[in-house]
């Protein structure tokens, strides 16, 4: 499952692929959005689900073979 | 020390004067260290390092109960030297390790060790029970204190010796009493490094990994003695002064620990109230754990980070990860004994901006 919207984080360590994420979310307030988000930072593991915590969404993870991690990330509460 | 120079240095496995004396200061070393931990002088063994504790104690573990196909059970947010010693052995062919989880404050749940020794008891294959649950006393990170009291009803009703590494505690915190095994390390609570303490409850089930012939079953060899002294004298004082210190230390982190919460998207990490008084952990959204530690460094402030990209060959935090709590953009502040109210003053009042002036450079302002 994926969103029209990838962010590609791939290259970078935390905070930024949690930055990048947060970026493209801010411009999708409503309920029901959503974004996916690629990255190959381990740290992205915890740290997405714990921002979705923080600000209303909920993340799915797929580890794709080539070490990257693809979340599907969708707002359940409006920003 | 200098006795232990002067009084310590030869063999003391040697019948001659030299050697009676330095067996007699190792002896008295070690009896009050033991006094100190309310356990008897031979339940105390001297090794190198808080590090060789733990693993002796868990390959000593293991081997009593070798014929165990069950699980070592293992929290989730020990120091990752017990959790690599535990994992290592099962390479040689011990039985497997069972993580016992956490919650969102780094707690364990005792009624999940409960349920999860009665679920392997109660298998038609059961054998001997697990060879050990290991929980810490106080997380090296957040200073979570673990429930010990309920943990060790548990593990006893199983016939399960607990392993308690107490590194973080010792001298600092009440030196814990349930425990069948615990270990220690004197570097820890302003003690030299070099020193680990391994005590082994009487009747418990441990044994020695690599029996040495003619040394007492836990000899490590000859211990560091002119440290050994260093080590009970550290002690000796910072039990002394606990009392005093340990209220002190715990206003002083109750003030950090409600500066870094009133910072937006900042998440202070650990228990609340169930925790050693010297450390505090926040980790701060959209922030790299080490430009905080590097800006506080520039004004001659030093504290540590446990994040990911502090550290980015060793990964996240393994404590940080298993309570579901951010990992990057993390603090760690260790308050020593003697900190000043001053130091800790301009900690608070530099915190705010600091994260602040990150985030404006960041351009993650309102996101």
């Amino acid at each position: 499952m994926t969103s029209d919207v990838v962010v590609d984080a791939r290259g970078t360590l935390c905070p930024q692929p949690v930055i990048d994420l947060a970026r493209a979310m801010a411009e999708r307030p409503s309920i029901g959005e959503s974004v996916t988000l690629l990255a190959d930072d381990p740290a992205t593991v915890h740290d997405v689900p714990a921002w979705c915590r923080m600000r209303g969404c909920t993340s799915a993870l797929t580890e794709l073979n080539d070490d990257t991690y693809q979340f599907l990330v969708t707002r359940n509460s409006a920003s | 020390m200098l006795a232990g120079l002067d009084d310590g240095w030869a063999d003391p496995s040697r019948l001659h004067r030299e050697g009676r004396r330095a067996q007699l200061v190792i002896n008295d070393a070690k009896a009050r260290i033991a006094a100190l931990l309310d356990i008897r002088t031979d339940e105390l063994t001297i090794v190198r390092s808080g590090t060789h504790a733990v693993r002796t104690a868990i390959e000593g573990l293991a081997q009593a109960r070798r014929r165990s196909s069950a699980p070592m059970i293992v929290s989730t947010v020990e120091h990752s030297c017990v959790i690599d010693a535990s994992e290592a052995l099962t390479l040689n062919g011990a039985s497997a390790v069972r993580h016992l989880g956490v919650d969102r404050d780094g707690l364990v749940d005792p009624s999940e060790l409960a349920t999860l020794l009665s679920d392997l008891m109660a298998r038609a294959d059961a054998g001997p029970p697990p060879p050990f649950v290991a929980v810490q006393s106080v997380n090296q990170e957040t200073g979570t204190a673990q429930p010990l009291d309920r943990v060790a009803e548990i593990t006893r009703s199983a016939d399960v010796p607990l392993l308690v590494d107490a590194s973080q505690s010792l001298g600092r915190e009440d030196v814990p009493v349930h425990w069948d095994v615990m270990a220690g390390s004197a570097h820890k609570w302003g003690g030299p490094a070099g020193i680990g303490l391994l005590a082994i409850r009487t009747g418990v089930r441990w044994r020695a990994p690599t029996p040495v012939r003619g040394l007492d079953r836990t000899s490590d060899g000859f211990p560091d003695v002119p440290a050994l002294l260093a080590a009970a004298a550290s002690l000796e004082q910072a039990e002394r002064e606990r009392a005093v210190v340990r209220p002190r230390l715990l206003a002083l982190t109750d003030q950090i620990r409600a500066t870094a919460a009133s910072i937006p998207d900042v998440e202070v990490v650990g228990h609340p109230t169930q925790r050693a008084a010297h450390l505090v952990t926040f980790s701060c959204l959209y922030v790299a754990g080490d430009a905080i530690v590097g800006a506080l460094d520039r004004i001659d402030l030093s504290v540590a980070s446990g994040s990911a990209c502090a550290s980015v060959q060793h990964g996240p935090s393994h404590v940080l990860a298993a309570m579901g709590v951010l990992t990057h953009g993390n603090v760690r502040i260790g308050l020593p004994a003697d900190v000043t109210d001053a130091d800790v003053a301009r900690l608070i009042d530099a915190l705010p901006p600091v994260v602040a002036a990150i985030r404006a450079d960041a351009g993650t302002v309102g996101l």
